[in-house]
């Protein structure tokens, strides 16, 4: 990322790519926010049935929101850093050429799906929020909880549409838009 | 007069209205009532004749765009209708078909025609070969996109994806329901323990408790024949007391016993293989992920599946040690030197927090103290008490850091829980376990049958897709038939995490092999050369379990029964 904002010096790329940076690390923030309420909450859960001796009604209902948000933000965080379950026996055996055409073909799938799935997922949110339904313990709409799904598609769509240009202009394989394929330098980002 | 005049009248006009029918009949038509054309080239014609006496000949010709024709004949019945079926037109050219029936006097003059016309399209129609071979197609998609390398949420939405489509006759609005499925799938709240139990052996690994266990488990057995082996084993097995995952384990005791193990002065291939192959055991030992997304799908006790895990997980950790030991002697391995007993009981003491661990889950949950989910966030606050309080080798940014990679990995795993179950769902819908199984006889195998069945299918969906994908599409397939031949579902569960334990360390494409690449930095082929002898023992455990079941479910008859 920060080689191609230096390199470029087009106002609205470098924009897009600040814009880019504060989407990413707002994912990461929601991502580890996410597991430590549901890490508190669960805690405080059993804090509450053992030393309380009074159940707390409303943990699974709030465990589910944050399970939704984790799911969603990871979804394009993990698109972002090339981080995959993947078959990739037949891939890595291909020459160069032919892993970038692949993966080009791959992103531009996957990205059309994200949307695809992004538009059906406002619908159901809809019809959900048409539903009126509520969390019998937390007193909130349930549509709430689903807020987060169709974001997470869109932003995860254009994750993948972004690496399809990357590949397109760029001379390397890209696994996303900032991992070069290749063992060596995967996980730069991220540990596993 | 006049009467006679007018009786000349009426007599004529009477005779007229006789003389009528033999002079001019009713005008004679003839009409084509519908034509149809099946399975693309099977013409069927009906129509009728009126004002023509019955068994009369009714003439038809089709005719193409290209001047070719046909000549057809049929048989007025009784009243009049007549009809040709099933006639093969498959020399006429695709286009518009004219139809022409005629009805001819004795003479040959053409006493009634009609025309019609249908349209011939003898073209294959993709739609309709999909519909008729609904698995088969949406299998075959899947299988395509995997093996070019899509991640593996893209095979499970687009094979059902494309189940919408074809079970809704192309409307995709009911895309919806498969929305809602996704959703369902990641809301069961049991499913909380996975992030649990994934950030508790992420803290540990990070900070010391993994290699005091590892200590522990070396000074007690490193001097023996193939010690350091036996200690990768036994120390996979105990981290498996905290870790519900392959993957876990395999960073937390293979990354740091392979250099050991290289300078003991075992082959790297004999290494890779045996770690891949012992983080089996971690899998089986509870907690395990596996276990969790089983015991929710097939609504099986979580607690019984975990303790029913315990007997196989140490029956293959002694099986292995065996065939360290063998291997030990075998390529003259030198032998360690043994620990003294004040060593051993430094490591033992080292331990003692980190042996909390199992304490909590395993005791807990035998115990019938806590649920699975408790016994999850009970670890995670032992492991933040034990790295960030007793041994300080965590700040709060590690802390920050550990959630945000535990998070990765749980939105990577719950993409695939949601996509999952949305493919079950379009599964289940088109009725695709009835006909797969049914094609297969299953319902006249018997319980062994059974097993044996559900066995092969997990461990070879598992050569190719990541576990909890077979388990999420899986499970649901088998398990009418299960509970039709009263297998105990405890017990097929034990079975079924070995089993897909197994297949992702298998060849080809067993997911653990890849995690094991990008740990280790190995080729591919390195990594797999000494996994046969460990699949071997593991599928032996594996018919041992079919036909002993009480090497799972002899604890869980101790603790629940």
């Amino acid at each position: 990322m920060n080689a191609i904002a230096g390199k470029r010096t087009n106002p609205i790329l470098k924009t897009l790519n600040l814009i880019d940076m504060l989407i990413s690390q707002f994912e990461g923030f929601m991502l580890a926010v996410g597991v430590i309420a549901m890490t508190v909450n669960t805690i405080a859960a059993v804090v509450s049935r053992f030393v309380f001796n009074s159940a707390i009604t409303f943990t699974d209902e709030l465990n589910v929101i944050f399970i939704v948000v984790v799911t969603y933000a990871g979804l394009s965080y993990a698109a972002r850093n090339g981080r995959h379950i993947r078959m990739s026996a037949i891939y890595d055996a291909m020459p160069a050429k032919t892993r970038k055409a692949m993966m080009v073909v791959m992103a531009s799938v996957t990205s059309a799906f994200m949307f695809f799935l992004s538009f059906y997922s406002y619908y159901y949110i809809v019809e959900v929020y048409e539903s009126g339904r509520i969390l019998p313990a937390l007193g909130l709409p349930v549509f709430y909880i689903y807020l987060w799904v169709p974001v997470g598609f869109v932003v995860t769509g254009l994750q993948y549409a972004f690496t399809v240009v990357k590949n397109l202009t760029e001379r390397d394989v890209y696994l996303s838009t900032n991992i070069k394929d290749g063992y060596s330098d995967t996980d730069h980002d991220i540990e596993v | 007069m006049r009467f006679q005049i007018k009786k000349i009248v009426l007599l004529f006009v009477f005779s007229c209205f006789l003389a009528t029918p033999l002079l001019a009949s009713d005008p004679v038509t003839v009409v084509v009532e519908e034509t149809t054309i099946a399975e693309k080239t099977k013409f069927f014609l009906y129509g009728y004749a009126e004002g023509v006496d019955k068994w009369q000949e009714v003439s038809i010709t089709l005719s193409d765009g290209n001047a070719k024709s046909l000549e057809l004949t049929a048989e007025t019945n009784k009243i009049g209708n007549w009809g040709v079926e099933e006639v093969d037109i498959s020399t006429l050219s695709d286009g518009k078909i004219t139809i022409t029936a005629m009805l001819k006097d004795e003479a040959g003059k053409i006493m009634a025609q009609t025309t019609s016309t249908a349209v011939l399209d003898t073209s294959f129609s993709l739609v309709a070969f999909m519909n008729k071979h609904f698995a088969v197609t949406i299998f075959l998609l899947m299988v395509i996109l995997l093996l070019l390398g899509f991640p593996m949420k893209i095979p499970l939405i687009a094979g059902a994806t494309l189940g919408v489509y074809l079970l809704y006759d192309g409307d995709l609005s009911k895309t919806q329901f498969m929305i809602q499925q996704m959703m369902a799938g990641i809301r069961p709240a049991a499913l909380i323990a996975v992030p649990m139990f994934i950030l508790s052996a992420d803290i540990m690994t990070r900070g010391q408790s993994a290699e005091k266990l590892i200590d522990l488990v070396m000074a007690f057995v490193r001097h023996i024949k193939g010690g350091l082996a036996v200690s990768t084993a036994g120390a996979c097995a105990v981290f498996g007391a905290v870790s519900g995952s392959t993957q876990a384990t395999v960073v937390a005791i293979g990354s740091p016993l392979r250099p050991e193990l290289q300078k003991g002065g075992y082959k790297d291939s004999f290494i890779l293989a045996l770690i891949v192959n012992s983080s089996d055991i971690a899998f089986l030992i509870p907690p395990s992920i596996g276990m969790i997304i089983y015991g929710i799908v097939a609504k099986t006790s979580i607690p019984e599946l975990f303790i029913a895990g315990i007997g196989p997980g140490l029956l293959i950790l002694f099986l292995f040690s065996i065939y360290s030991v063998i291997y030990a002697y075998v390529n003259k391995i030198p032998t360690q030197p043994k620990a003294s007993w004040g060593d051993r009981g430094r490591a033992l003491y080292h331990a003692l927090w980190p042996l909390g661990f199992p304490a909590i889950i395993i005791g807990g949950i035998f115990g019938g103290i806590f649920s699975p989910t408790e016994a999850a966030a009970v670890s995670v606050a032992y492991a933040i008490m034990l790295e960030g309080f007793i041994f300080r080798t965590m700040k709060l940014s590690d802390f920050y850091a550990t959630a945000k990679s535990t998070g990765l990995v749980t939105a990577v795993v719950f993409i695939l829980v949601g996509a999952g179950a949305a493919f079950a769902w379009v599964l289940s819908y088109a009725q695709v376990p009835q006909q797969l199984l049914g094609m297969i006889g299953i319902s006249e195998m018997g319980q062994y049958g059974v097993l044996f069945v559900v066995s092969i299918a997990f461990f070879v969906g598992c050569m190719f897709v990541d576990p909890i994908v077979v388990i999420l599409i899986l499970v649901p397939i088998f398990a009418p038939v299960v509970k039709d031949v009263g297998l105990d579902l405890v017990l097929v569960g034990t079975i079924i995490t070995l089993q897909v334990a197994i297949g992702s360390a298998t060849p080809p494409f067993g997911c653990d092999i890849f995690t094991a690449i990008a740990i280790f930095k190995r080729p591919y082929f390195e990594v797999v050369k000494g996994t046969p002898p460990f699949i071997f023992i593991l599928l032996s455990v594996a018919v041992a379990m079919i036909f002993f079941p009480q090497i799972a479910l002899f604890l869980r008859d101790v603790a629940f029964r």
